[in-house]
């Protein structure tokens, strides 16, 4: 296999001088989908926080098509291609929809593109251009969520760390969400994705990685996981 | 019918300068959640720069108000660049930038009393003629003010809502950290924010000196009523503020009619209390204003 590529290598990473990460290290090969689950708690955002940049490395590297990140702030990580969908949404609350999917585009680059990729937004989304003109706030949950996902897709990004895409929704919802996902791997976008129940990852993820007390203690594809009935009961509920 | 044509003229006059201070204030509060005790520097330096540009550099009087635009939305960059740049990423950012823009405030205004002195000297941009409505006589200049204040908001309103500029304005103004997930550079917005804020103090000082005088002091009262103005509106609320800043503007003007001048800011501040009983956050404040 060539190089990943997003590799985390041994990365330490917390709060305050608080280590909630430990000697974490795995890659994402272009096109695929890795997952990351593990109780709420226990660093799965600060992870994906660390590799967007809202916070630095304690220790250990993060490398991107093959360049280290350094200590690159968070506009300079996201014009590199990693695009961070952080928990609980973040949307705009008091802009339009459309409004908050051309922030996606701010960035020179993918503004240029901004047409063709509001139509592929749409079109994978059309209930986003039903409510085009509504003020974010008004939107329901799954509907926010969506904006959520697309005004990240809007940024034209290379790889998609989307964090606990399934928090708080209906499981109707949650169906939407996951189709999605889908539909987003089959276009062939490279996805990091943490969840806190593998259940609806596990035929998605081309590798779990287990993350307990911000350390992993088993990585393996889902047919594996299937196996250890003893993590799953531990992590997964079943 | 005469009192009312006075009363009415003076009271818009009176709401537009307030707008027009407000705006930038309220505009550095939004996007940036701080208060910039130097906004009034902003309006003396612009108020000041359009009597050099004019009396001492000769150029023609309407070329004052662009000359303060320019050289305020230049200290506007520089205070961003001096201090804020220094100050955003860090817990108490709020309380220091209080702390440093005071400091940076009576700087320049002793700055300001070294170059031209204390002498009251008379704003160039300003237009003596009139006109009459009834019998009561109306200068230009009152139309002037009115006209310009409405022109910057409506400049200020198009660039928040229709510019990649303006809605990564209101982006970080609603979530700092999205906005950054979404590439923009939270430094150069606050940079931007500070070079509007001085373009529309500048406006502001000229108008404010050209119906008094100039003065090293003449930021500070504009600048309180603009603070007192943010709070009725809600901090943070553009919109708000321009509304909040024309019925001020009238009610000072009814009251300094119909009880006398000196009673105009008591009766002003006596409606802040009232107005913060009543919802204290903002007339037209929303109920949770705190960011996470």
């Amino acid at each position: 296999m060539s190089t990943p590529l997003l590799e985390v290598d041994s990365l330490d990473a917390g709060y305050h001088g608080q280590r909630v990460l430990r000697d974490i290290s795995f890659g994402v090969p272009d096109g695929g989908l890795i997952t990351i689950v593990g109780p709420n708690g226990h660093g799965k955002s600060t992870l994906l926080r660390a590799v967007s940049g809202l916070i630095h490395p304690m220790a250990g590297e993060i490398r991107f098509e093959g360049k280290a990140l350094g200590r690159a702030r968070v506009d300079q990580i996201v014009a590199r291609g990693i695009v961070h969908i952080p928990q609980g949404d973040m949307i705009f609350s008091e802009m339009t929809v459309r409004d908050n999917l051309l922030m996606g585009a701010y960035l020179p680059g993918p503004y240029r593109v901004l047409d063709t990729s509001l139509k592929e937004v749409y079109a994978l989304l059309p209930r986003l251009e039903e409510r085009e003109s509504q003020i974010a706030s008004t939107l329901s949950g799954g509907e926010r969520r969506m904006l959520a996902i697309g005004r990240g897709m809007m940024t034209g990004g290379r790889i998609l760390m989307i964090d606990e895409p399934s928090l708080g929704l209906a499981p109707i919802a949650i169906d939407t969400i996951y189709g999605l996902i889908q539909a987003l791997k089959q276009a062939g976008r490279t996805i990091l994705l943490v969840e806190e129940n593998a259940s609806r990852v596990a035929d998605l993820a081309d590798r779990i990685y287990l993350l307990d007390h911000g350390q992993f203690v088993w990585q393996g594809t889902a047919a594996e996981l299937d196996v250890h009935d003893e993590i799953v009961e531990t992590y997964l509920g079943g | 019918m005469d009192t009312v044509v006075q009363i009415i003229v003076s009271g818009l006059t009176l709401g537009a300068m307030y707008a027009a201070s407000a705006i930038g204030l309220s505009l550095v509060w939004g996007a940036m959640g701080v208060l910039n005790m130097a906004h009034g520097a902003l309006l003396t330096i612009g108020g000041y720069a359009s009597y050099s540009a004019v009396l001492q550099l000769g150029l023609p009087w309407y070329l004052g108000l662009p000359a303060a635009m320019i050289v305020s939305f230049v200290v506007g960059l520089a205070i961003y660049h001096i201090i804020f740049r220094f100050m955003y990423r860090h817990p108490a950012f709020e309380t220091n930038v209080i702390i440093a823009t005071v400091g940076l405030a009576i700087f320049l205004e002793q700055v300001t009393l070294l170059i031209y002195g204390a002498y009251p000297f008379p704003q160039p941009f300003s237009i003596e003629e009139g006109f009459y409505v009834s019998s009561v006589f109306v200068r230009f200049q009152n139309v002037l003010i009115l006209i310009l204040a409405v022109v910057t908001m409506l400049l200020v309103a198009a660039l928040l809502s229709r510019t990649r500029m303006g809605r990564a304005i209101r982006a970080t103004a609603l979530n700092r950290e999205a906005a950054q997930l979404m590439g923009v550079n939270v430094g150069r917005v606050f940079a931007q924010v500070m070079g509007i804020a001085g373009v529309v103090a500048a406006v502001s000082g000229v108008m404010l000196s050209s119906i008094t005088t100039l003065a090293p002091t003449m930021g500070y009262d504009p600048m309180l009523k603009a603070f007192i103005i943010c709070v009725i509106a809600g901090l943070g609320n553009v919109p708000g503020a321009l509304v909040a800043a024309f019925v001020l503007g009238l009610f000072e003007a009814v009251v300094q009619f119909a009880v006398g001048v000196r009673f105009g800011f008591p009766a002003l501040l006596a409606l802040v209390i009232v107005a913060l009983i009543w919802r204290p956050y903002g007339v037209f404040g929303r109920r949770q204003v705190r960011r996470v």
